[in-house]
This record gives C-alpha cells, structure tokens and sequence, in this order.
C-alpha cells in the first residue's frame, strides 16, 4: 500500500500542494498592487491573510479567481497551470470566494439565490433534485426559514451568511472569503467562526482576508501578511504577533494582544 | 411592517394568477361573441356547433343595433395588433427584464425577420457564381415556415451581433444596440432592388391567413382567421418564454442581470448565457414582427426605425419590466390606449400617442416604480377597476349627447357635443391646445371634443396615480355632478335613467374585481386541497 501511494504521488501532481502561486504580480501602470508574491496552500489548511489597507489582499483574490489577469507570475492549482482562465472555469475547478461587501442577487428570494451555484453542475439534473440541494446549503447556514424572502429585505448578518452558502455550494477545495466578519455583532461573526470550523474539519483550504484580528488570530493555523504588494511576513498567529517587520507596518504596538 | 406582508404585496401570485386566467379566457372567447366562426376552422365549428356563444352574442346583437358597439373586423383587429406587440414586448422584456443586457434596438431583429420571411415567401433567388458555373438556388417556403425561417435568421444575427457587442455593458451597450437598427434602416434604403426601398414591398402571395375570394381585407372572416392564428402563435410564443425563463437558464440570467461578477463568481458562463438570452429574444422579436408584417401585408424601411424600440421599451416599463406578463399588460394597455381612445378622443391632434406615453411612463416611474405587473394588491385592483370602469362607459353611452363616444367614428350618427357643459369644456381645452400649438383645425376640435372624452381621460390618468379610494370618490363625485347638471340644464330624465346603467355595471364591476382574487383562493382550496403559498415556491 505504502508503495502504491508514494508512486502515485511522484508521477501525479505534489498532493501535499494545493494551490502554488510563482512570483505573482500585478501592476496598475506603475503602481505595483501585487508584486512578486510567492506561497504555497496546503490541503485543508485554515491560512489568514492581513495587511494595511491597500496592501493588495483583495487584489490578490482576484488574481486568484481570475477576475485580474496576473501582469507577471504563475498560479497553479492542483497541478494545472490556470493563470489567465476566466472565473467561471476557475470556480468549476475548485475555488470559489465571497466579496468584501455581500453581493447577493437581489431580486432573487434566498432559494433562488442558493440555487445559482448549483445550476452549472447541474444543469440536467431534476428541478426537485436543484432545489433539495440549494434548500440543504440553506439549511446549513441556518437560512433555510427564511427561503422565500427575497434578498433584499435579508439583514446584513443573513446575507453574509447566504453568501458563505453560495460559495459552499461550488463544492470548492479552496475557499478564498474575503472580509467575513466585517459589519456583523460578536455573536454573528461567531455563527460564521463556526461555519468556517466545520467547513475546514472536512477538508476544505480556506483563506480568510480580515482585519478584525481579535477574531481571527485564534481561528486561522498560518498568517500571511502582505504590504505594499509584498509577502512580508509568514507563519503561525505567534510567529506574526512578534515579527519585528510586521508590527512595524501594521500591527502595531498592540501586537501582543494578539499573540 | 413585517416582511411578510412586504413580500405579499409584492409577491402575490395568486392574485396575479386569478386576473391572468379571466384575461386568457377574454381573449380566446372574445371572437365568438362577435363573429360567427367560419367554416374554415372545423374544430371551432365543432365546440360551437356553428353559432356563436349563445347568451353574450345576443347581449352583443343588442349592443350593436342600438349602436353601443362599433364594427367587429375594428375591434377584432385592434386585438390582433395587441397580441403581436405583447409577443415584441415580451421579448424584449427576456433580455433586458430578466439578462438585464439594456437593448435599446430590438426594431432591427423585428424588421431583419420581415423582410427575410418576405423574401423567403415570395422567393429568393440565392446566386453563387463561381468562375464559369452558376451554383444558385432558389428558395421558396410557405408562408408560415417563411415566417419561422425570418425569426431564425433574426436569431443568427442576434448571435453575430452578440458576439461583437455584448463585451460592453451598460450604457455603452444601449448605444450600440440604438445604432444597430440606424444600420440596417440605411442598408435598406440602400438596396432599392431587394428591398423596395422607401416603396417597401408588398405581395398577397406572402399572406399566412390566405384572403378570402373577394380579397376583402376587413372581412369578418378573414379577421377571425387572423386573430385566430395570431392568438395561437401568442400562446405558444409566451409559453415557450415563461417556461425558459421560469427554468434555470432563466435563473441563471436573472443571477447576471442582478450581479454579473458574483454570478461568474459562482461558476456561470456570462458571456454564453449573454449571447443565449439575446438570441432567444430575438427569434420571438422576429416572430412579432413577421406578424406585423402579415397585419400591414407591408414591409418598409419604416418599421426599423427607433421609434419602435422605444415604443416596446416604454410598454414593458409601464407593465413591469423583469416580468414576462408586464411586457403583455403594457402592450395590450397602449395598444388599445392608442387605437381605442386617443384616436377617438384626440382626433385633429397630432402626437398626442407619444404625449400621453410619456405622461403615463412619468407617472407610472413615480408611483410604481416596477410596473404594473410588481405593483401592490391596492394598485393592481385599481388597475383592473379602472378598466372595467372604461369598458363601463364604452358600453353604456348614446348615440348622442352624454356618453364617451368612443366609437363615435364608426357610428353611423357621428356624436356631435349636444349638452352646453361639453361644449364649455371643449371649447376651453380648444383654446389651451390652440395656445400650445397642437390643433389643425379648430373647427373639427370643436365637433369632436366632448365632455365624457375628456373625463375618460383624465378618469384613465387617476387610476394610475391612485388606488381605489380616490377612484371611487373620483367616480362618485362625477356621476353626481353630471346629474346635477342635467337637472340644472333641464335635459329630459329619460337620459338620466340611462345613465343608471352606468352606474350599475360599475357597481357590479367593484366587487367584481374586489373578489375576483379570493374566489379563485376558494376554489383552488376546495379542489386543489392546497393553500396558496406567498412567493414562487411551495412549503414542503
């Protein structure tokens, strides 16, 4: 058996590498949002990504789900080379995200807004069989009372969640969410803490962009940081809370809080 | 508020489903109450054993020889145009209503597929010459697939058009979706041979619904015929739209019209699904305007001009745009806004469709910002007050004195104003109009301008803007104070009592309409077992 698997793991793709980013950048005519970052995600990995405003966090992600095309540098997810693909592809191959401010499809009730994601994979398949699976990914961010409001009428707190939902529902490997605590009470953001919990428990990666650091310094295993563009910092939340170059550019003297 | 009553009023399907149903059962039953069915439609012959419906075509008779109606074939056609703008409207209404892709353009697939159905039926010699060898070949379809062919052609070029234009949204798409009709307008100005030209092109060879031996073309039964056939493509046309758009395609666009990025986000393919709404709802704007085409037995350079889109526009927005049903309410309200009343009302006027398209899309912004058909419950029941309120005053009028005079045209005794308060009103209205501008002839303003048009109209207006409260008071006052002034005038009680009848269909009318919603809830529970849930889906 062992040998069977150490094969299959030198002839496929590394299985220890889920997504690998090569000297990735990207520049807005001169100014360099991303520059020359380079990590690597591991199969279910929980990874924080911090940084002061315009650090190039939200560019990064879209870089990632090719909503920006990279100016230089490759990204690799799986094995397969997907720089430059456009974003659906990228979401049917296993990345999906959610946006800094919630972006649900207004018009739509909260069931139709979960069946969006199902429809690609599912395109076939039986209108009852779309709707159980779009009612289950409510059910799972306790949304599933309200599946017939539309959303526009939804809190903030219920859209965040509706969102984390709908990214779910592309039964992604690497979740990218972008902001999930922005805006909401203790209590909210705790719901989330725990959708994120259970969703990483079962194999997912997920990359969480956050500034509320009290939050998300004891959720995550590894922290990025990036400034100006740059990786500056990488390692676990205590490696990062006393990272020297990093306190300087944006945690502050209040980084041992954090720790 | 609580939400849930939110949602209701704006979500109320069933109420909704309660005015489709009585609309749908007008409209296939209408013709039968007018005209006999003819023999050229055997199984109509069979359900109504060749006679028309019994009790409603006597009411009719009657209606007719004491000149309350005016002429079948009129009506008849009216209702035939209605259909086929609702067919364009709806169509227009699967683009821009559920893709949210703005096409300010939708003349050009409406007047492509005429001239290639004319072309096709009347046929069209395809000539390939190549070196010594002539590889041509004529094509030439019946009528009818000619029509179906105009509409597939119309598709095609949507795709072409859609590929090039679609990378752009917003506003820069409509400004390319305006010129594309511009273009083609030209182009058919251009190719005099092919295209007749300013002349157009016109052949009886091309007709679906043949003409009867005469060739009389305001024969009963030919309008029949049409309407028939006209009705049928209407219901397959909208059935094959909902049903698109009610699937998940339709989802899908509607998820692009509402977030573009978050749906590509989520693993849709935009630009595929761009592309597909755009072709569909140019295939069903081809139909219509094949249709179109078949009314007029006409095509010209004039129906690609922009005036037609922003016609369609205006009627989806009044209905309620990102409802199919709102694009075929709107339609049938202008359509019959403009063929009915206002060249009734405003004759000698110019202009005065666009005027009052206008006044109504104003208004209609105002009040209820997501058309008729997303209005609320007070709304909506106001609507479909209002209109029985006028088809109330078509009814009743005489031939002279009080009464709207709708169909004064037609009416063998063309309705002069008799009463003195009507000429008051018009000769002050005369006066405004002349002082604006708009009248030709002062003489033919003054025959025409009664009292009861001009009420009509401003009764139609007030519906709008408000719902049923001041509607009733609105209704109350006025038939007071025109009783009032036929006892102050001293006019005979004998039009008074008329009058009674009036009132009396308007009475019935509001419980009517009032009900309506809640017998259907009745019904469906006692024989469906099932309680009408709020919003699109049943609880489990």
């Amino acid at each position: 058996m062992s040998l069977n698997t150490s094969q299959v793991a030198s002839s496929g793709p590394d299985e220890n590498i889920l997504l690998e980013i090569k000297n990735l950048s990207k520049h807005f005519e001169g100014l360099k949002a991303v520059d020359q970052v380079s990590f690597s995600i591991k199969p279910a990995e929980l990874i924080g990504v911090i940084g002061p405003n315009g650090a190039g966090k939200t560019t990064l992600f879209n870089l990632l789900t090719g909503f920006l095309k990279p100016t230089a540098g490759e990204i690799f997810f799986n094995g397969k080379n997907i720089t430059g693909w456009p974003p659906f592809k990228i979401s049917k191959i296993g990345i999906a995200r959610t946006f800094q401010l919630v972006r649900p499809f207004r018009f739509l009730d909260a069931l139709e807004n979960a069946m969006v994601p199902h429809i690609p994979q599912n395109i076939l398949a039986k209108s009852s069989t779309l709707r159980n699976k779009a009612i289950w990914s409510l059910i799972t961010v306790d949304l599933a009372e309200k599946k017939n409001y539309p959303a526009f009428i939804l809190p903030h707190g219920d859209l965040k969640r509706l969102d984390i939902a709908r990214s779910f529902a592309v039964q992604p490997r690497l979740l990218l969410l972008d902001e999930p605590f922005s805006g909401l009470s203790y209590e909210e953001a705790f719901r989330i803490q725990r959708l994120i919990r259970d969703a990483h428990e079962k194999g997912m990666s997920i990359v969480i962009v956050e500034h509320k650091l009290k939050i998300l310094m004891k959720l995550v295993e590894r922290v990025l940081v990036l400034d100006r563009g740059r990786l500056i910092g990488e390692g676990s939340p205590k490696e990062i809370a006393n990272n020297v170059e990093v306190i300087n550019a944006y945690l502050g003297t209040e980084a041992k809080e954090y720790g | 508020m609580d939400w849930r009553e939110i949602i209701e009023d704006l979500w109320d399907d069933v109420t909704d489903r309660a005015y489709y149903i009585f609309a749908v059962a007008i409209l296939i039953l209408f013709p039968f109450i007018l005209v006999t069915p003819p023999s050229t439609l055997p199984i109509l012959n069979i359900i109504f054993n060749g006679s028309r419906i019994p009790v409603l075509s006597d009411i009719y008779d009657f209606g007719y020889q004491s000149g309350l109606f005016g002429e079948n074939v009129w009506i008849i056609n009216i209702f035939s145009l209605c259909l086929i703008w609702a067919i364009f409207a709806a169509s227009w209404d699967f683009v821009t209503g559920y893709s949210g892709q703005v096409s300010f353009g939708h003349a050009a697939f409406w007047g492509f597929s005429m001239y290639v159905a004319y072309w096709v039926a009347a046929g069209f010699h395809v000539n390939i010459p190549i070196i010594d060898l002539d590889l041509g070949f004529r094509v030439e379809l019946e009528p009818l697939f000619a029509l179906i062919f105009g509409a597939l052609l119309a598709a095609l070029l949507a795709v072409f058009l859609g590929i090039i234009s679609l990378r752009v949204r917003g506003f820069y798409l409509a400004i390319i979706t305006l010129v594309i009709p511009l273009i083609l307008n030209s182009l058919a100005n251009t190719f005099v041979e092919l295209t007749g030209g300013n002349y157009g092109l016109q052949s009886d060879v091309t007709r679906v619904v043949p003409l009867p031996p005469l060739g009389d073309l305001f024969d009963e039964t030919h309008a029949l015929n049409f309407y028939i056939f006209v009705l049928l493509v209407f219901f397959v046309a909208i059935t094959l739209m909902m049903l698109i758009a009610f699937s998940r395609v339709g989802l899908a666009f509607q998820s692009i019209r509402e977030d573009e990025e978050a749906a590509e986000s989520l693993g849709i393919n935009v630009r595929n699904y761009k592309i597909l709404a755009f072709t569909l709802s140019a295939f069903f704007a081809g139909i219509a305007g094949g249709l179109y085409a078949q009314w007029f037995n006409y095509v010209s350079p004039t129906y690609l001009e922009s005036s037609y889109s922003f016609q369609v526009i205006i009627m989806c927005v009044i209905g309620g745009v990102g409802t199919i049903t709102g694009g075929i309410i709107g339609a049938f309200l202008l359509t019959i806004l403009v063929n009915v009343f206002l060249k009734n009302v405003f004759r000698g006027v110019h202009g005065m469709d666009m005027l009052s398209f206008g006044i109504l899309l104003i208004i209609t912004l105002r009040y209820m910002p997501y058309g008729l058909a997303r209005s609320t419950k007070d709304q909506k029941r106001a609507c479909v007050l209002g209109i029985l309120f006028a088809l109330a005053w078509i009814i009743i009028p005489s031939r002279e004195g009080w009464g709207v005079e709708l169909f004064s045209s037609i009416l063998p005794n063309n309705g002069n104003p008799t009463d003195p308060l009507s000429k008051l009103i018009s000769i002050s209205v005369t006066s405004i109009l002349i002082l604006i501008g708009k009248v030709d002839n002062l003489g033919q303003m003054l025959s025409t301008l009664t009292l009861d048009n001009l009420l009509t109209f401003i009764a139609l207006i007030i519906i709008f803007i408000f719902s049923i409260p001041a509607m009733i008071i609105f209704l109350i006052s006025e038939i007071i104070g025109i009783f009032l002034f036929e006892v102050i005038m001293g006019i005979n009680l004998g039009e008074a009592l008329n009058k009674a009848k009036f009132l009396i269909c308007v009475v019935t009318g509001i419980p009517f309409a009032f009900y309506l919603p809640k017998i259907f809830r009745t019904i469906r529970l006692r024989y469906w077992g099932v309680w009408p849930s709020v919003g699109r889906y049943e609880p489990d």
